[in-house]
């Protein structure tokens, strides 16, 4: 074989290996896939110039699943988390997952604190009292936050959960939010297996 | 264009197998389940340059190598508990307990995650992740681990001797004193406790002291560095929290807190010919209560209500099996805060506090099966939630020092008793799988509020999915609840058991009494 063969023969296998990968990517996404690629085309949220994160919603088996979409992260870390929390409460576009937190919630803020931490307010529509879930259904909602900011958000290692102006201890009963968390990724589901 | 042209010139089998083989093979590796293997392999084991046959396996969240040979040449000592769900390795002194189905094990008093769990092999022998071997062999003696993938070789040799810096630094506040170790890398190490001093001894590396010695204070008298460790000479009557490291870029901080001794009344021998209830006592936690019904099954069972049955008939039980005193935090439908639950179980001096709930998945109909839970300490940084809790509250400096400095010592207060919390979880969790063949969620860690604080060995129990239809029909009946109050009483049992083993022998149950 001449050095041009060798050369052709190197620079194809990269190419060809590259679009192995990329197609074994899309596969990867399991059941996800469809529904996940019209997110990205024609979900909410979608902004001009932004970039395709992976929002955590709660799913089958009690996991959280991403989806992707394509959001306005930029290096405002205030900005962006904002809009990854708006997305996260508008609710997933595959049928099969749902919103983490009751409906009809809405972001009241996000606020910087001491570096690397961040509070986000929740406001429920109305005064639904304690939340009548168990631990996983709490689990899931509050990781779902808590995993997609930190996954996400540059800077952002450590995330508060305020719930109607307060840091509750807990938000159903289980999950201590009295204080800011970090990324549990355990909850997450591993796509290869779904 | 021409690697085009001399792509076109090649055969057309070359051109088919070069295009087919990256896609297959991406396809296959994508395809295997995590939790599967790819198949089981005999390898080679090279310490010192010998060699030797070692069983391995391939899974597609890494390499598997059976750990028994690996001990027969590194040294330490390996058992198997009952029923193989659980290994205790000894490494000279420090004790690691490990197995087939968790990905974390116990180190010491600490719990160490694990890049998957140790697999059941060939003969039964476990095989365990390569990052297991670097945090015990590695962590402790400082071996150094090379696994070649494509001979199916682990070469094991001594890591080279790194000559650290440290820095000391040691301030007191309060009733408690922390030292801070600031290594220039991180460190290998172990603790070495005696009446009057504890050493930080480094493994495999030379220490040099950079900077100052602190000044002594009334709880350290004294701390000296040599060689291969950091003697810290504490004053009579004190003791020091389990070290635990922080990283801070390059650098890593090892943080040792010391405080007073609390006095403790000398401990009874206990009476199993009677029923001597100063002995071992039990909190049960009936999760949720008042306007907190917890989760919500479709037929309308509330999780608050079911949990207190499950409680009571638990309580009853398990006072009619073994000599123990019982105490609910709550015998009614009421409401209780998380911290008061946590602070019965301590001003009582429970040997155990266990947290009874049922669950619930967002909308769905799927999960379903038991899953018990110990604390999972990952996002309680005592420093984070200081700073955190501070900028929140926006308290005066003062009150922020006092309320932080509770804060740590409530966070501190499980952390000793993981371990603890950890057999009794799997002990729970392997009982309702064996009785009642319920779907097995294992042993999970999370940062439950009710867990924390306590200072015993805690557990919560999540005994079925209300949001399950079948599994709802199923605790709404009395029989299915009698079986799972027995199979809690049966861990229970167990893990009486195997501590009492240590104190005055092994319990023994007491005849079957009246079922609740």
């Amino acid at each position: 074989m001449s050095r041009r063969q060798v050369a052709g023969l190197v620079v194809s296998s990269i190419l060809v290996i590259a679009l192995g990968l990329v197609l074994a990517n899309r596969v990867f996404r399991g059941p996800l896939s469809e529904e996940g690629e019209a997110a990205t085309a024609g979900g909410s949220g979608v902004a001009a110039g932004g970039r395709e994160i992976d929002l955590l919603f709660p799913g089958p088996g009690g996991l959280l699943y991403p989806e992707p979409r394509l959001l306005a992260i930029d290096g405002d870390p205030v900005r962006s988390a904002a809009a990854v929390v708006e997305a996260l409460l508008a609710g997933p576009t595959t049928p099969s997952l749902r919103g983490p937190f009751p409906a009809d919630t809405r972001l009241a803020g996000v606020d910087p604190g001491p570096p690397g931490t961040l509070f986000v307010e929740l406001e429920p529509a109305a005064d639904i009292g304690p939340w009548a879930v168990g631990s996983r259904e709490e689990l899931l909602a509050v990781y779902s936050l808590v995993n997609t900011l930190t996954q996400n958000v540059r800077d952002v290692e450590r995330v508060a959960v305020v719930w109607s102006g307060v840091q509750r201890t807990t938000l159903a009963g289980h999950v201590d939010t009295s204080r800011p968390l970090t990324a549990d990724m355990s909850w997450v589901v591993r796509r290869s297996t779904e | 264009m021409a690697a085009v042209k001399e792509f076109r010139s090649w055969p057309r089998l070359n051109r088919w197998l070069l295009l087919t083989l990256p896609l297959v093979a991406a396809s296959v590796l994508g395809q295997i389940p995590e939790g599967g293997s790819f198949g089981s392999a005999v390898g080679v084991l090279v310490v010192d340059g010998a060699r030797r046959p070692l069983a391995y396996t391939l899974t597609a969240q890494g390499t598997v190598v059976a750990l028994e040979p690996i001990v027969a040449q590194l040294g330490g000592q390996l058992t198997v508990g009952p029923l193989q769900l659980s290994h205790s390795l000894d490494l000279y002194g420090e004790r690691v307990i490990l197995g087939p189905d968790s990905a974390v094990i116990t180190l010491g008093e600490r719990i160490v995650p694990l890049s998957r769990q140790p697999l059941a092999g060939i003969d039964g022998l476990l095989e365990v992740p390569l990052d297991f071997l670097e945090k015990t062999y590695g962590a402790f003696l400082g071996y150094d681990f090379r696994w070649s993938a494509a001979s199916g070789t682990l070469t094991v040799e001594r890591a080279r001797r790194r000559l650290l810096a440290v820095e000391l630094d040691m301030v007191q506040i309060a009733a408690t004193t922390t030292l801070v170790l600031q290594f220039s890398e991180r460190p290998r190490y172990r603790v070495a406790e005696a009446a009057d001093t504890m050493d930080i001894v480094v493994l495999g590396d030379t220490l040099e002291l950079a900077g100052r010695m602190p000044r002594a204070d009334s709880l350290v008298q004294g701390v000296e560095v040599t060689q291969d460790r950091v003697r810290v000479r504490l004053a009579p009557g004190v003791e020091a929290t389990e070290p635990y490291l922080l990283s801070r870029g390059s650098r890593t901080q090892l943080v040792i807190d010391l405080t007073r001794r609390q006095a403790t009344a000398p401990r009874r021998a206990l009476d199993f010919a009677g029923r001597d209830f100063s002995g071992f006592k039990i909190v049960l936690d009936p999760g949720h209560g008042g306007a907190e019904s917890g989760a919500v099954g479709r037929r309308g069972s509330l999780e608050k209500d079911l949990t207190l049955e499950l409680a009571t008939a638990l309580k009853r039980r398990l006072e009619a099996s073994m000599p123990v005193r019982v105490i609910l935090t709550r015998d009614a439908d009421g409401s209780l805060d998380h911290d008061t639950r946590t602070a019965i179980a301590n001003q009582n001096r429970a040997d155990l506090f266990i947290s009874l709930h049922l669950n619930s998945e967002p909308g769905g109909d799927g999960a379903q099966g038991a899953e018990t839970y110990f604390l999972d300490q990952r996002p309680s940084d005592p420093r984070a939630a200081m700073s955190a809790e501070f900028e929140n509250r926006g308290r005066s400096a003062r009150d922020a020092e006092n309320g932080d400095l509770e804060l740590m010592l409530w966070d501190l207060a499980q952390s000793r008793h993981l371990a603890g919390s950890q057999r009794l979880a799997n002990l729970v969790q392997e009982q309702l799988n064996l009785t009642l063949g319920l779907k097995n969620r294992g042993v999970k860690q999370a940062p439950f509020r009710v867990l924390i604080g306590a200072t015993m060995p805690a557990i919560l129990v999540e005994l079925g999915f209300v949001s399950n239809d079948g599994e709802e029909a199923r605790l709404l009946d009395p029989a299915y609840r009698l079986a799972l109050v027995d199979a809690l009483v049966e861990a229970v049992v167990r893990y009486r058991s195997s501590t009492a083993d240590a104190e005055v022998g092994s319990v023994t149950r007491a005849p079957q009494g009246q079922r609740p």
